[in-house]
């Protein structure tokens, strides 16, 4: 029994590793922490999120400047 | 994942995660009061000279020079925050003062119209150090330090504006109410016909002096010299990026998304009132319209016309006991305790001192 689960571990780890899983890659979002003080500045920087301003094409302009598209805020 | 921190916690915290090696956020909000702080010894933030150098002929990189140690650039600001002359035009108008006016000569003289009525021309501190350095900065001093970081408290230039400055408190030209509430109060009543102050400024009186709509407008400051600067710069705040971040490329690319965009940059106009520090944004039309509260003016094209002449200054690490040294003299020299000169030169020289003793 105990020899199985030592494979099992085994083999998830491999499959881990062909596919990525738990590692950093360009497709992974990035969370960037940001600190800011005061309403007038929060308010600022937490709008600069492709998904609250569908009005204006910030997602474009997101994914056009930087490298990492799917980096987020909060 | 955006923190709001109280401002003065959010300096602690940070501090506390430099010294301790973990726990600092990719970027922070540096506010230009505290970056000096930062920059002793290693700093904790990271170099950005290169990250702006595509932008150097759009970013005003005057505004480089707060958050700058030794050509070493750790903040890129959000504002431009060009100062002006804000005034009741009804008050100048019945006194028969055309505005605007070309040199400060000019302005004090007019001003004695304004005087002869009780009221007074200006609005200027006699115990802080704000109001003096926007007209240092004005009159071609780049501030309390010169590009090597050598004190310039006590140069002939500083204490030549020290004098004037405190000329004006005297004669009656100006007024130091002692806080920012009287302050108001004044403008309301017509005590106070004017003030310095930058774009933000504006939003000040506008929300704080409301029942005065329409009567105020604003413009270039007067000169020191006829066809010398006519703004200075006040305030500002930075984003900045750590050393500690292990995303440093993917902050760059947030901070270039926030302050570069233009879309960006005039939504946070919209949201702050803070005008772009970027020459290509300032000809938007949201930053241009007219505003009702300042007679339809559009202050846009104001801060348009004058963000070329936005001065350079120099910081660096001691520029927090500069600003407090010179606010303790400027309260001396106005109490009559000591010159101006004298002031100045014991600010300086006990601002050596602590530079020396590290």
């Amino acid at each position: 029994m105990k020899r199985i689960i030592t494979l099992f571990s085994t083999l998830l780890l491999l499959v881990s590793m062909l596919f990525g899983a738990g590692t950093t890659s360009a497709q992974d979002d990035v969370t960037l922490t940001i600190w800011t003080f005061g309403s007038f500045f929060t308010d600022f920087t937490k709008a600069l999120k492709p998904t609250t301003r569908k009005s204006r094409p910030m997602s474009a302009s997101w994914s056009k400047r930087s490298p990492m598209a799917n980096s987020t805020t909060t | 994942m955006v923190e709001e921190i109280p401002y003065g916690q959010l300096y602690d915290n940070l501090t506390g995660a430099f010294v301790a090696g973990v726990g600092a956020p990719d970027i922070v909000d540096v506010e230009q009061g505290v970056i000096s702080r930062f920059l002793k010894g290693e700093p904790g933030l990271i170099a950005l000279n290169d990250l702006i150098a595509p932008y150097e002929d759009d970013y005003i990189m005057a505004k480089t020079g707060l958050y700058a140690h030794q050509g070493t650039i750790y903040g890129i600001d959000h504002c431009l925050c060009p100062v002006v002359l804000y005034y009741r035009h009804d008050i100048f108008a019945d006194a028969g003062i055309e505005m605007p006016i070309a040199t400060w000569d000019e302005f004090v003289e007019a001003a004695s119209a304004l005087t002869e009525q009780g009221i007074s021309a200006l609005s200027l501190s006699d115990r802080s150090w704000g109001d003096f350095y926007m007209l240092l900065l004005q009159s071609g001093s780049p501030g309390f330090f010169d590009a090597e970081g050598n004190v310039i408290v006590d140069s002939p230039e500083a204490i030549a504006v020290l004098e004037w400055y405190l000329g004006l408190l005297e004669s009656g030209v100006a007024i130091a109410p002692g806080d920012s509430q009287s302050t108001y109060g004044l403008m309301s009543e017509g005590q106070i016909a004017a003030a310095i102050g930058a774009d933000w400024y504006g939003g000040f009186i506008k929300n704080n002096v409301a029942d005065t709509e329409g009567l105020w407008r604003a413009a270039p400051l007067p000169a020191f010299e006829e066809g010398g600067a006519r703004t200075s710069t006040h305030g500002g705040t930075a984003y900045s990026i750590t050393q500690q971040s292990e995303n440093k490329d993917e902050a760059w690319a947030f901070i270039e998304f926030a302050l570069f965009d233009e879309d960006n940059k005039i939504f946070e106009f919209e949201v702050n009132n803070l005008l772009p520090p970027v020459l290509s944004h300032l000809d938007n039309e949201a930053l241009l319209g007219p505003d009702p509260y300042f007679d339809n003016q559009s202050l846009g094209e104001l801060f348009l016309e004058l963000a070329p002449e936005v001065p350079h200054q120099v910081r660096g690490p001691w520029f927090d006991e500069a600003s407090t040294l010179v606010g303790n003299a400027i309260f001396q020299a106005a109490q009559g305790e000591k010159t101006a000169e004298q002031a100045l030169k014991d600010a300086a020289e006990e601002l050596r001192r602590a530079i020396d003793f590290g």
